[in-house]
């Protein structure tokens, strides 16, 4: 039980803090969309050339093939510097890429990996459907094979910055008659295909990120399928492999950064009274308990981080980090409204970012597996509860 | 980096767990007398596996390890209902050998003396300093010798001959013996000042890993409950109401923990961040153990109200664990006016 790191690994976060100081985008994040996949290219683009790119992808693929502590290192002093998060790069960092290593074939590596690294493309995912959510098996799309390609109807929605996207993660149905686990293939699908119609959804927060996607006869080649055919489900699952429990790293940060702040404004912030937000007894309370949660947010995330090197396999923590997180983020994110008071209903004032953090908060416990569908998991895979 | 035990503190741990669940089952406390949860020569038993001085240095007569280990075993201790005035035992021989009261220590370290531990009431605080004045609940005064004494400025191991008892109390806990005392300008017999040794903040790690204790035994009890007890043809545990109390309860469990390794090493090691991580690690550990216990009720049903379970002993266990080392809202206090740590 120790929290000590060795001298070369205290040299390597000196480098890591050094070039992110001198290399990360000075301006923020523009809001507009096309604009926000510009901005996120370029820095996929400037971390390519510093020789940042993919810290979890293996070598050979043209990552850094970073250590578990290398990674949680990177990822510390990146959260801490605040340089902009992943967005539209999520996708291809983090689920396509590692699910191409994972299962792809030498051509599709080579083909797909490389832009991903360079800041070339944009990925998106087609997994959930309008009758398939927290039952994603029990998805629809159907793929019918005919000669080299799949002739591919159905739609699927959720599509995260699916128009500004160049390929898509697609879980297609190529066996109707086969166990609703056992019929399903993971694809590759180009954004540009004909037959195929985008919708954007307008979220609660105001976003237009998500999308519906419509297929109507899309042909994609039968050998963009990964990982063999009607073997998606495993596919899918095979990303997890890459997990090594330092992805909460980024979220654990930016949700004791947000507490901090909103610590501060507490000793700010007057109230309808005139007494500091601070002063006031229910709401001392609660910033109080969350403070204490988002700590050990840290202290489950380095745990899951050790249990990880140890076992080499993702373990319950990654349901319960999970729900943990999105659930206190919520919470967070409804007490600041309590502390900015009639400020709240301004979404354009000062305080702003606090009601827009409030109403992009309910897409975490939704996105990713909704807290209940996490608490069942937790209840039956990692306590044995049955079915 | 490394959070979990290493194989030797995995060892400690087997080893506490393995002998406690022999020697000291909860389910004997169903059928047999409830107190002493301990006896004297228990007492000396223990005292002879080195669990009074684990993480006493051994410098100052200890077994050596720090309090990390010291941790993991009252984590088992809290699981087996033992009494909270093992913690006093602790604290009591670090602040004699801290003193340079050697023979004292020994004597509590070789577990010949017996100390009880106690709470300030909360009508009317006590002063706790080289002399000790006001009114205290001592919990495990029956047959001991001296009483630990700590708030946040400090430690005092008081003889218990020097206080006056004012009266014998009922315990909500039925393994504990409760009485009230009172000093009045008592001389101490050592006293340590929170700057010159972090007692308070240690016996707050060890209460807090006596809840956690708490929080997975009930956790279990529920788990194990919620498969076999069948109802509308199914387990209960099939049901999501159920199945999500659980689940929420695991999380508990793992937050606590985790929190637990990590204030373990911060109060040695950082002392900056020690108040901060060691306040966070008690409300955090409160609210895990009464939120599971009193979920453990509720999930064993009628028969989890009646004294023929042991759920209601973690219940009751949970509340007087809270009044020892600062409430949730003492320490909730302390979590929101500590410096963020680097």
């Amino acid at each position: 039980m120790n929290l000590d790191f060795t001298e070369e690994q205290e040299q390597f976060r000196e480098r890591v803090r050094d070039w992110l100081e001198e290399n990360k985008p000075q301006e923020s994040r523009p809001e507009d969309s096309a604009e926000g996949r510009a901005f996120d290219l370029a820095w996929q683009k400037t971390l390519y050339k510093g020789g940042w790119a993919g810290i979890n992808w293996p070598q050979e693929y043209g990552g850094q093939g970073f250590d578990t502590f290398q990674q949680l290192i990177f990822l510390m002093e990146y959260a801490k510097s605040r340089a902009p998060g992943d967005h539209y790069r999520f996708n291809g960092l983090n689920l396509a890429g590692p699910t191409i290593i994972a299962c792809g074939d030498e051509q599709q590596k080579q083909t797909y990996l490389p832009p991903i690294l360079k800041g070339d493309v944009i990925w998106c995912q087609g997994f959930s459907e309008p009758g398939a959510g927290s039952d994603l098996a029990s998805l629809k799309t159907r793929a019918v094979i005919d000669g080299d390609d799949m002739i591919v109807t159905g739609s699927k929605i959720w599509t995260s910055w699916a128009r500004f996207a160049d390929w898509q993660q697609l879980l297609v149905r190529t066996d109707p008659d086969a166990p609703k686990h056992k019929g399903i293939s993971w694809v590759i699908n180009r954004m540009d295909n004909p037959g195929m119609e985008i919708r954007p959804i307008h979220d609660m927060a105001g976003g237009t990120d998500l999308h519906e996607v419509f297929y109507d006869e899309v042909r994609i080649p039968v050998k963009n399928i990964v990982g063999g055919i009607n073997n998606g489900w495993k596919v899918s699952m095979a990303q997890l492999s890459f997990e090594r429990g330092t992805a909460f790293m980024p979220s654990q940060i930016e949700t004791w950064n947000r507490m901090e702040d909103l610590l501060h404004l507490a000793n700010q912030t007057r109230l309808e009274d005139g007494r500091l937000a601070i002063e006031d007894d229910h709401i001392a309370y609660q910033l109080a308990k969350m403070r204490a949660e988002t700590r050990s947010l840290l202290a489950m995330t380095l745990m899951g981080i050790s249990r990880n090197e140890r076992t080499g396999m993702p373990g319950p923590e990654g349901s319960m980090l999970k729900l943990f997180q999105s659930e206190l983020y919520k919470r967070i994110s409804i007490l600041s409204l309590q502390i900015v008071g009639a400020e709240r209903s301004r979404l354009s004032g000062m305080a702003s970012e606090w009601p827009k953090m409030f109403l992009g908060s309910f897409a975490n416990t939704l996105g990713g597996g909704t807290s209940e569908v996490m608490r069942n998991i937790i209840g039956e895979r990692h306590l044995g509860l049955p079915k | 980096m490394d959070l979990l035990p290493t194989e030797e503190q995995q060892q400690i741990l087997d080893t506490a767990s393995n002998y406690l669940g022999n020697e000291f089952p909860v389910q004997a406390l169903l059928t047999t007398a409830q107190r002493p949860r301990l006896n004297h020569d228990q007492l000396k038993q223990l005292a002879g596996m080195g669990w009074i001085g684990i993480g006493l240095p051994d410098t100052l007569g200890g077994v050596g390890y720090g309090l990390s280990e010291e941790a993991l075993l009252f984590a088992e201790l809290g699981r087996y209902l033992m009494p909270p005035s093992l913690v006093g035992s602790v604290l009591a021989a670090r602040t004699a050998a801290v003193r340079g009261h050697d023979d004292l220590a020994h004597a509590i370290l070789d577990g010949t003396l017996r100390v009880a531990i106690a709470t300030q009431q909360s009508s009317a605080p006590a002063t706790i300093s080289p002399t000790v004045t006001g009114n205290f609940l001592v919990f495990e005064a029956e047959g001991a010798d001296y009483i630990m004494l700590t708030d946040d400025g400090g430690a005092a191991l008081v003889a218990l001959s020097d206080l006056q008892q004012v009266s014998q109390e009922r315990c909500m806990d039925p393994t504990l013996d409760l009485t009230c005392w009172r000093g009045d300008n008592t001389t101490t017999t050592c006293f340590v000042t929170a700057d010159q040794d972090a007692i308070f903040l240690r016996g707050t790690v060890l209460i807090s890993a006596m809840l956690l204790g708490i929080a997975e035994a009930t956790l279990q009890r529920s788990v194990d409950y919620a498969q076999a007890r069948e109802q509308f043809g199914k387990p209960i545990g099939s049901f999501q109401s159920i199945k999500h109390y659980c689940a929420e309860m695991s999380i508990r469990c793992e937050c606590v923990r985790a929190m637990l390794y990590y204030a373990s090493i911060t109060l040695q090691q950082q002392p900056s961040a020690g108040p901060l991580d060691t306040s966070s690690l008690k409300a955090l550990a409160i609210d895990a153990a009464q939120e599971n216990a009193n979920t453990a009720v509720q999930i064993h049903g009628g028969m989890g109200y009646t004294q023929e379970m042991d759920i209601h002993l973690f219940v009751k266990r949970a509340q007087v664990l809270e009044s020892l080392f600062g409430s949730e809202r003492f320490h909730l206090r302390q979590v929101l006016s500590a410096a963020a740590p680097p």
